[in-house]
């Protein structure tokens, strides 16, 4: 559905003698936000950080990271019955806010309001944890191209969805089997580690229900990578492929329709990066008050599968 | 007002009480030696000293007192015609001019030159030949009416190597672009690089950016009005291009000779034809191209000496196809306008000329695109059945009536979507359309009030009315679900609008052939166009308004002083204007086209309202080897939206402070000709990211924007130059008799014009973009700005010929 960053690759394709060159901007000194990103599961602890923004060409070094987080923020979650503060743990620079209470931990269907106050400013966001759907089932086949691919293929899911309108959800997957043998450098230490750390979302990991409310179907979802990292398979013939023999972990989750719109438009930005056909736009945030990120609550449905 | 609208109503009346001496002189004015008609000739009665200039039809009619007149008819590289009337009844004059060159005796050209740009009420318009665009540096060979139009003061260009264009503050949009009267919507192929128009099937281009007369309406900005060629009524020819890119060929000729006759134009880009052999058979990329055509018709017949018919049609398509195999991605972008207009003149008659014209519009774009077992298809379109009739009313000489009706009916289709997965449907919703009546009534009358001032007064009434079926989507703001739908039948009304648009112009002539012009116009638009990109693409979505989206409203005061000098070889002119728009439309941010699924486009709109003043300044010498123009604008353009930066005001993209093109031609030798062309313009306003955040959920960098067009990107500034050589258009023949040789005209004729665009090669921003590498967490992330230039320097060669 990226018809406008598609229709950028015809015109690099038209445009053989285009030229580019880098250039400097002076922008001015601008006043800068405060972020708040934040994130709740189901079972799982509130995770918030608060951070602030920096000027785009400031440099970035190994000391960017001691001034951004904000500490000694007054930080709490109300789940509708009770109030739960939640306190900073600092690790090196980096802080985040959370708290062991079991009993702030991510129920389903349940509402979360998130609450900052910092110095005279006074932050508040609301989200919820819907209720995860299911998948049907989960698979994988080889990809039908060429015979270099003789071991790559996608992950296919079927799915139903229900039948109330509005439903938004996220995927995401890892995979939790080793490296069985070392790539090219930097990567010729690989062999035994375990291919990947976390949970890792491909582009466009986020839709709503418009086009299948009710139906069930089956999709087709390729590997993503983290961010702007490099993992030794993410670039070259493995790219976006998952591999014979892999042990993939899927997270299947509900997210609420303002994080859906948040992750569309998040995921719209780093894949149109310089696009000049992307009109340019600052992400939806449903923080209230003067800051600005995300506060999103995930319903999650786990799987586990065998590529084979 | 009210005296002003007194005294032209007493003027009427008395003209008509002391008419009955009077007869009228009226008649065609046509090419000797093709029967196409000559627009905007002038038809001057030494006795009365008045001109009057011929229409888009070639017709002029008269009305003076009894007598003896001597009547000269006169245009721009035609040899003028004299003759003495005795008007004792009505008389007609059918009058064939011939050009004032002599193959056989080298003569040179001698125009007259006409005083139009003092003596006229226009302001602001401007009627170009295409004799001379043809002779201008163009872009890749191909010669591009929309592109010389940019040259002039007001008119701003959309970018690189684009047709866009912006005129005095208004948006691509609320140009009414009309080919033989017919609407055409998208005037781009190739992403707006070339622009739809051949340039061999076109005979006239005029540009109104001022006050538009009332005759014309439903745009805000400017009126571009295209004529084509008749063909030529007495013979056949025929006569074509080979270029670079794209070949071009018209033939043309009488079906019945000096009564009725055709031409037909069509040309064909060969990129994809001339890439295919070398794109290897393995290649992931097999199969993509690109490539456009358009095709040009017109039919004409002069059924007697008081009617005549003209069929028009355009047909255009480009087509982009994108494939690659190891991604298992296909796409395929067909988009392309259709028009067909038939015409009908008639002399009810000397006086009375009327116009009745239908016209039928298809606009129609689509995006296939196709990724394993995934299928995608999102169209969009536009149909219009028009029907109009325009009369003019000669009345005397001081009395110029124009008045008539039209009507559109429109049909929307702003977004339709399929989708699929194997055998399974996408439930993608009923594909929404929306249907609308425009129409509108006017009358306008120019007339002398007094020996040096002349009044243009005019009127518009428009109406548009959305009519069913319809369905409405409610949608819940927090969850984005549709809470209710409504829906309306066919043919019911849902929402009407009325647009009064009063029309006023003047001039008032000073006796050392200047003049000072004052203009006033008020205009209502009811479709609209919104761009979800930044740049102009064939994706952006054209549609009507509804009870969300209000007409557009322009009102525009503009005042010019406009002087000739040495007998009418320069003219100058000094135009100030300011401009008021409201209810514009934007989409709002984060809006995708996918969101118009099940839900009407404009729920994702947003409205707001600007401004925009400016001074031009023009300068020409119209005639002469030498010959030329400088135009130079100073403006501003202003944007508020309400939810846009919290309704702070904004500059708009095009908004340019200053803007200076010059353009000029030189006759080296009969055969030889050069052309130069400079422009110099402020850079576009671009929104640039100021802050950026490290999202660590989600390992990436999150941008923040700056305030809506808070920067601007570098001056765009370049030189083109051309050249254009004719072959000798005669051989020597040498009588056996007598040994003198003469000189006879060659049956081909041709020329190769050599351009070349941007001549120091400027690399003058196209976009920038932001990119990075490294890793933020490692702290070796290196964030950079790069500028994007399209085009260097480029050469390029075209062969024409014409038989």
């Amino acid at each position: 559905m990226k018809k406008i960053s598609y229709i950028s690759v015809f015109l690099f394709l038209i445009v053989f003698s285009s030229c580019e060159k880098q250039i400097e901007f002076n922008l001015p000194d601008v006043e800068q936000a405060i972020v708040v990103e934040g994130m709740i599961e189901s079972g799982q602890p509130p995770i918030v950080f608060i951070t602030t923004t920096q000027g785009y060409f400031d440099p970035i070094d190994s000391s960017t990271f001691d001034n951004i987080f904000i500490h000694d923020a007054t930080v709490s979650m109300y789940d509708g019955f009770n109030n739960y503060p939640l306190t900073e743990i600092n690790f090196g620079v980096a802080s985040v806010y959370t708290t062991f209470d079991p009993m702030a931990f991510g129920i389903d269907g349940r509402d979360y309001v998130l609450n900052i106050s910092y110095l005279d400013k006074e932050i508040t966001a609301q989200t919820q944890i819907p209720y995860p759907v299911p998948l049907d089932s989960v698979w994988f086949e080889l990809s039908d191209l060429s015979d270099p691919l003789d071991s790559l293929g996608f992950l296919y899911a079927e799915f139903a969805d229900p039948d109330t309108a509005g439903n938004c959800y996220r995927w995401f997957s890892k995979r939790i089997n080793s490296y069985t043998y070392n790539y090219q450098e930097p990567y010729n230490d690989v062999l035994g580690k375990q291919k990947d750390s976390i949970y890792i979302a491909p582009f466009g990991s986020a839709t709503d229900d418009k086009f299948f409310n009710g139906l069930t179907f089956e999709f087709a979802v390729s590997r993503g990578e983290i961010g702007n990292f490099e993992g030794p398979d993410d670039e070259g013939l493995e790219e976006g492929y998952f591999k014979l023999g892999d042990t993939v972990a899927v997270k299947a989750s509900s997210i609420t329709y303002p994080t859906y719109l948040w992750v569309r438009s998040m995921e719209d930005q780093a894949f149109s990066a310089g696009s000049p056909f992307a009109s340019p736009g600052n992400l939806p945030s449903n923080i209230q008050g003067e800051a600005i990120g995300v506060w999103a609550g995930y319903g999650v449905y786990y799987d586990t599968i065998i590529c084979q | 007002m009210y005296r002003l609208l007194l005294i032209f109503i007493l003027s009427i009346f008395c003209s008509f009480v002391f008419s009955q001496e009077k007869h009228t002189l009226s008649g065609y004015v046509k090419d000797a030696e093709t029967g196409e008609a000559l627009i905007g000739a002038t038809v001057y009665l030494e006795e009365e000293k008045k001109g009057a200039a011929t229409n888009v039809y070639g017709f002029y009619s008269f009305t003076v007192e009894s007598g003896d007149y001597q009547v000269k008819i006169s245009f721009i590289g035609f040899k003028d015609y004299k003759a003495v009337i005795n008007l004792k009844n009505d008389v007609r004059l059918n009058v064939e001019l011939s050009l004032d060159s002599d193959v056989l005796e080298e003569v040179v050209i001698k125009a007259e030159a006409s005083d139009e740009n003092t003596t006229g009420t226009e302001m602001g318009q401007i009627d170009l030949s295409m004799e001379k665009i043809k002779t201008l540096p163009a872009f890749m060979g191909e010669v591009d009416v929309l592109k010389t139009i940019q040259f002039l003061p007001g008119v701003s260009s959309g970018g690189e190597g684009n047709t866009g264009f912006y005129v005095r503050g208004g948006g691509p949009d609320q140009n009414l672009i009309l080919l033989d009267e017919a609407t055409v919507y998208n005037a781009s192929h190739l992403f707006g690089f070339f622009s739809v128009f051949n340039a061999d099937a076109i005979k006239n281009v005029k540009l109104i950016k001022g006050g538009m007369p009332s005759n014309y309406g439903g745009r805000l900005a400017s009126v571009l009005d295209i004529t084509m060629n008749d063909g030529n009524y007495k013979s056949y020819h025929a006569q074509g291009g080979i270029g670079l890119i794209a070949s071009r060929l018209t033939v043309e000729g009488p079906i019945k000779k000096d009564t009725s006759s055709f031409i037909l134009s069509g040309r064909r880009t060969y990129i994809d034809v001339l890439t295919e052999p070398f794109i290897n058979d393995t290649s992931s990329l097999k199969g993509s191209g690109y490539y456009f055509y358009d095709l040009t018709a017109k039919l004409n017949w002069r059924i007697s000496d008081k009617d005549r018919l003209f069929l028009s049609g355009y047909f255009g398509r480009d087509v982009f196809t994108f494939k690659n195999q190891d991604l298992g991605l296909e796409f395929n972008v067909p988009w392309g306008n259709s028009t067909a207009s038939l015409r009908w003149n008639h002399l009810f008659n000397d006086k009375l000329f009327v116009n009745t014209t239908a016209v039928f519009t298809d606009y129609n774009f689509a995006f296939e695109g196709k990724q394993s077992q995934f299928n995608f298809r999102l169209g969009s379109g536009i149909r219009d059945g028009n029907l109009k009739q325009d009369f003019t009313y000669y009345h005397n000489s001081l009395h110029n009536i124009k008045f008539g009706w039209n009507n559109t009916f429109h049909r929307f289709i702003p977004s339709s979507v399929s989708a699929s997965s194997d055998d399974v449907d996408f439930n993608t919703g009923e594909t929404v359309k929306i249907y609308g009546n425009e129409s509108a009534v006017y009358v306008l009358d120019e007339f002398d009030l007094t020996e040096n001032f002349k009044v243009n007064l005019g009127f518009r009434l428009s109406m548009y009315q959305h009519l069913g079926p319809f369905t409405r989507y409610y949608k819940n703001p927090t969850s984005g679900v549709t809470d209710s739908t409504r829906v309306f039948s066919d043919f019911e009304s849902i929402k009407t609008y009325f647009g009064p648009e009063p029309r006023f112009s003047a001039r008032y002539l000073f006796r050392d052939n200047s003049s000072f012009k004052i203009g006033f116009a008020h205009n209502y638009q009811y479709i609209h166009l919104a761009s979800i990109s930044a740049i102009s693409l064939p994706t952006d979505l054209w549609f009507p308004s509804t009870e969300i989206v209000k007409p557009q409203i322009g009102t525009q005061y503009s005042g010019g002083y406009f002087r000739n000098f040495f007998d009418n070889k320069f003219e100058g002119s000094i135009e100030l204007y300011y401009k008021d728009l409201k209810n514009l439309i934007e989409y709002k941010e984060n809006a995708f086209p996918e969101d118009n699924v099940n839900n009407n486009v404009d729920n994702q709109l947003t409205f707001g309202r600007g401004y925009s003043y400016g001074a031009e300044f023009f300068f020409k010498k119209r005639i002469g080897d030498f010959n030329g123009w400088v135009g130079y604008t100073w403006s501003r353009t202003m944007r508020q939206f309400d939810e846009v930066d919290n309704g702070d005001w904004f500059p708009a993209k095009y908004d340019r402070r200053n803007d200076l093109s010059v353009v000029l031609q030189y006759d080296i030798t009969e055969r030889i000709n050069v052309g130069a062309v400079f422009v110099y313009a402020t850079g576009n306003s671009i929104t640039l990211p100021e802050r950026r955040w490290y999202s660590i959920f989600e390992n990436r960098l999150i941008t923040v924007w700056s305030k809506r067009n808070g920067y601007k990107l570098d001056p765009y500034h370049r030189m083109d130059f051309s050249m254009t050589i004719k072959a000798k258009d005669y051989k020597l023949r040498v009588d056996p008799e007598t040994g003198e040789s003469s000189k006879v005209k060659k049956r081909l004729v041709s020329s190769w014009n050599i351009s070349v665009y941007n001549l120091y090669n400027r690399a003058n921003p196209y976009f920038i973009f932001f990119d990075y590498s490294g890793d933020p967490v490692a702290g070796n992330l290196d964030l950079s700005a790069y500028q994007v230039s399209l085009f260097p320097i480029l050469p390029s060669v075209t062969w024409n010929f014409k038989f």
